[in-house]
């Protein structure tokens, strides 16, 4: 427990001296906030574009504040897994591959609380980065498009998290075994195929994790609630498994002292 | 005994790069591994730190099977690796601290022994640096204080000073010289000098087996060559060349080759054969301007077991 506090608060120094707890953070903030702005300004926009008939104008209609949480969903899904997969790459293979674990792992540390530590560590940032984002696109879109209920949106922006954190852990999962951009990209690949079974063959797999993406935005836009609780216990084993596997990789694998 | 490694052997897919060594280390001792590059000293270090685990053979430290992976125990081995790599954005003071730390010591313990450690290898000035700022002599003596921080019982230092310049390797090799007794030490290098300044063990490894094993004095007697080379002055008297020239019959001479004043002598027994020589070199006070009985340096030692 005391190596895990100490390793964890190492990674939260890194975090903020290589200025990653400031950037990840802002630049999902500048996302949330992006879509409930844009969808105030898109009529005017349209308009001042000056292309556009004004009978096809008069037929675009304001988007409900709760439509507009769904298409921030929408957005997190596609350019926030991006960052979450961009931001976790290189987090347990850029340690792994400089060398830098080999002088840790002689020491009293186990692979398991060096793993445990950094998937914190990972879990912190995406976290802290995510619930800003959301909060700040609530608020936007509450001033914007008019009121939210509490309950629904507080609700749908914890569902959400469950897949943002299965995205989080997969990324992990694979900067253990592969580097960087091998990694992303492997994670990448792996989430838009639970994406896409869910969106094609949404009655073949009722357990798919990204149903919990899908049921949140269902949620926000009203088209009824989906049963969530497979999706989410499975999420939750999968991110164990994530974590655990990790663990074990890393124990057998050769640790190199050495770029 | 700190330390029993019983056939160990390590595998990377069709290249064996270590094949079933066996040796020990006892406590307090300073043993060098010689070879040439490719021997597998690396990965000997490697497997002995933990870092890897062994194909098969046993690695056994203070009476604990640790063959499983990386367990608490090794908290008392201190790693130097040949480059070691360090976080650059912590500073010198940091990184020491958080090593010490992560072997059990407390926030304050870590402090001070970190302190110490990093006066004792020179670093106390730039200890406030950031690591990215330092150059390679400078993170070679971090590597040195962050596998000494947390006083190891045992120091596992692959090439240790082959990235420093002549002052700091003397530095380092003094630095050694006072861990000696304290702590038991194994190092890799190719400077064989090196090795036979603070070393009083060689272990020498070859395509990855041990070929001498032994006591630094011991090997280099086995191969010192039995060879006397005698010089006169010029101008010796008569009787002295003649002395010189009567050797030829001792009981003791394997070989003799004489030109002018000066003899190479091949021998049975080369301690005799000194002795013997000596004593009456002096008695019949013969000029002598040379006298070398051919112990072999550690060098020629190292090219004879390599090349054999």
């Amino acid at each position: 427990m005391r190596n895990i506090l100490l390793l964890y608060s190492k990674e939260m120094l890194e975090m903020g001296r290589s200025y990653k707890l400031l950037w990840v953070p802002v630049v999902f903030i500048l996302l949330g906030v992006l879509q409930p702005v844009m969808m105030y300004y898109l009529p005017e926009l349209l308009a001042a574009s000056g292309d556009i008939p004004p009978e096809l104008l008069s037929t675009i209609t304001v988007p409900s504040a709760a439509e507009v949480m769904a298409q921030v969903l929408n957005q997190y899904n596609s350019i926030g897994i991006l960052l979450v997969v961009i931001a976790g790459m290189n987090i347990v293979a850029g340690e792994r591959y400089s060398g830098t674990s080999a002088l840790i792992l002689v020491r009293s540390v186990s692979s398991t609380q060096f793993i445990v530590a950094k998937w914190l560590g990972h879990i912190t940032l995406i976290v802290i980065s995510y619930t800003l984002s959301y909060l700040a696109a609530w608020y936007y879109s509450s001033i914007l498009q008019g009121s939210l209920a509490w309950g629904m949106t507080l609700q749908a922006g914890a569902i959400y998290l469950g897949w943002i954190l299965l995205a989080a852990s997969i990324v992990f999962l694979f900067s253990t075994v592969l580097k960087g951009g091998a990694a992303a990209l492997a994670s990448i690949l792996f989430l838009v195929i639970l994406s896409m079974t869910n969106s094609l063959l949404p009655s073949w797999f009722g357990w798919n994790p990204a149903r919990l993406a899908a049921a949140a935005m269902n949620l926000l836009s009203g088209s009824g609630s989906v049963n969530i609780s497979g999706p989410l216990l499975l999420t939750a084993l999968a991110i164990l498994l994530c974590v655990a596997g990790a663990s074990y990789i890393m124990r057998h694998q050769v640790i190199q002292d050495q770029p | 005994m700190i330390i029993q490694v019983h056939q160990l052997t390590k595998k990377f897919g069709e290249r064996t790069t270590v094949k079933g060594i066996s040796f020990a280390l006892e406590k307090g001792s300073c043993t060098a591994l010689l070879g040439p590059n490719g021997a597998g000293k690396t990965t000997t270090l490697r497997m002995l730190a933990g870092l890897m685990a062994p194909t098969s053979g046993q690695i056994t430290r203070l009476g604990q099977d640790q063959n499983q992976g990386r367990r608490s125990e090794q908290n008392q081995i201190g790693y130097l690796p040949q480059h070691p790599s360090f976080y650059k954005w912590m500073s010198g003071m940091e990184f020491v601290v958080y090593a010490a730390r992560l072997s059990g010591m407390s926030k304050q313990e870590a402090r001070e022994e970190a302190e110490a450690v990093l006066e004792r290898v020179g670093l106390q000035a730039a200890s406030r640096r950031r690591i990215s700022d330092y150059s390679g002599g400078m993170k070679q003596r971090l590597g040195l204080a962050q596998a000494l921080v947390h006083h190891p019982d045992m120091l596992l230092l692959d090439e240790p000073v082959s990235a420093l310049d002549p002052v700091g390797r003397r530095e380092v090799m003094e630095l050694l010289q006072e861990l000696k007794g304290e702590t038991t030490i194994l190092l890799s290098t190719h400077v064989l000098h090196d090795a036979e300044e603070v070393c009083d063990r060689v272990m020498m490894m070859r395509e990855g087996e041990i070929v001498e094993n032994g006591e630094l004095s011991d090997l280099l007697d086995k191969y010192s060559l039995p060879v006397l080379n005698l010089q006169l002055e010029y101008h010796s008297n008569p009787s002295a060349v003649n002395w010189l020239r009567s050797l030829r019959e001792r009981p003791f001479v394997l070989e003799y080759e004489q030109h002018g004043g000066s003899a190479a002598i091949t021998v049975s027994d080369i301690k005799e054969a000194r002795a013997v020589i000596l004593s009456e070199a002096a008695e019949r006070h013969i000029p002598l301007q040379r006298f070398e009985a051919g112990t072999s340096t550690l060098e020629e030692m190292f090219m004879k077991v390599v090349q054999s």
